[in-house]
């Protein structure tokens, strides 16, 4: 695999390889262990990753027991 | 097939996300006997839902809810997710005949059903001028890690309200679901080159709004 279809999966598939087409990993980590443009391009893709991949906060216990009460509620109007 | 959402909830314009066709009849008679469990799977409780147990829903409910209201939050924005994931799981019971287990795993049906809710409520929105609409937040300065989660979220939120729809589908699918692109691209109807496209161009974008 070469630095420029190294970047190519990168940008379409993010820092996380195993998440990559299944045929590519291995090459991808066989140029990653031998090339430092390979290494920085992961460096950059992973800030990225690192705002993509953020949690929404979860909701919180009281939240969301009232919320599954207001949508076990909603069944009743809907059948009332 | 039709698609999950029915023509007249659906306005001109929309596109719908998935089809549904009628339950086949192999459902597990099992499954609807015996005492309900947490840890009974979501295809065991659907199964009991589909014929109008309560109690199964409300713990289908209780494990996704947290998820649709995130997945909401990154396609609307905060304000309306509460609302949307009423909908969606309105919906899911109202439209529990049309479930069918061989159609694939519920959390996908459920996924369908919630970005279609979100593509029906972002077409009755009045569209923002763009000089009022509101622009990323510059990323915060302050230390304290808590307020830095919950900023990161918020202005990942802002900057996919300002890519293309499908793009912030599949990025949210994506990256906040933590789908493969396959499973994307069975959610969204699409061809799996049809996703990657998307992933790439919404990426790009992203870091475009985001750097």
């Amino acid at each position: 695999m070469s630095p420029k279809q190294f970047r190519v999966l990168i940008e379409t598939f993010g820092a996380d390889i195993a998440k990559w087409p299944p045929d590519q990993r291995a090459s991808a980590m066989e140029l990653l262990a031998s090339s430092t443009e390979a290494q920085d391009l992961l460096a950059k893709a992973l800030d990225l990753d690192r705002v993509l991949n953020a949690p929404e906060p979860p909701l919180s216990a009281d939240q969301r027991d009232a919320l599954v009460d207001k949508i076990m509620n909603d069944l009743d109007e809907s059948e009332g | 097939m039709s698609s999950v959402m029915s023509s007249e909830s659906t306005p001109p314009g929309a596109r719908p996300i998935g089809k549904t066709g009628p339950w086949t009849a192999d459902a597990a008679e099992s499954c609807l006997e015996g005492d309900l469990s947490d840890a009974d799977s979501d295809e065991t409780l659907m199964a009991r839902v589909r014929a109008g147990d309560r109690e199964a829903f409300r713990i289908l409910v209780t494990r996704h809810v947290d998820r649709i209201v995130g997945l909401a939050r990154r396609m609307l924005g905060n304000a309306e997710a509460e609302d949307i994931a009423q909908e969606v799981f309105l919906k899911v019971w109202t439209r529990r005949a049309q479930w069918r287990p061989a159609g694939g795993a519920f959390r996908t049906w459920l996924y369908r059903v919630a970005l279609n809710q979100c593509i029906d409520r972002t077409r009755k929105r009045v569209p923002v001028p763009l000089d009022e609409a509101p622009e990323v937040p510059d990323q915060a300065d302050g230390p304290l890690e808590v307020c830095d989660a919950r900023e990161t979220a918020a202005r990942l939120r802002a900057a996919l309200q300002m890519i293309p729809e499908r793009q912030r589908i599949a990025i949210t699918l994506y990256y906040h679901e933590d789908l493969t692109a396959a499973q994307v691209a069975t959610i969204m109807s699409l061809k799996l080159n049809a996703v990657e496209s998307l992933l790439k161009r919404g990426r790009q974008n992203l870091r475009a709004l985001l750097g």
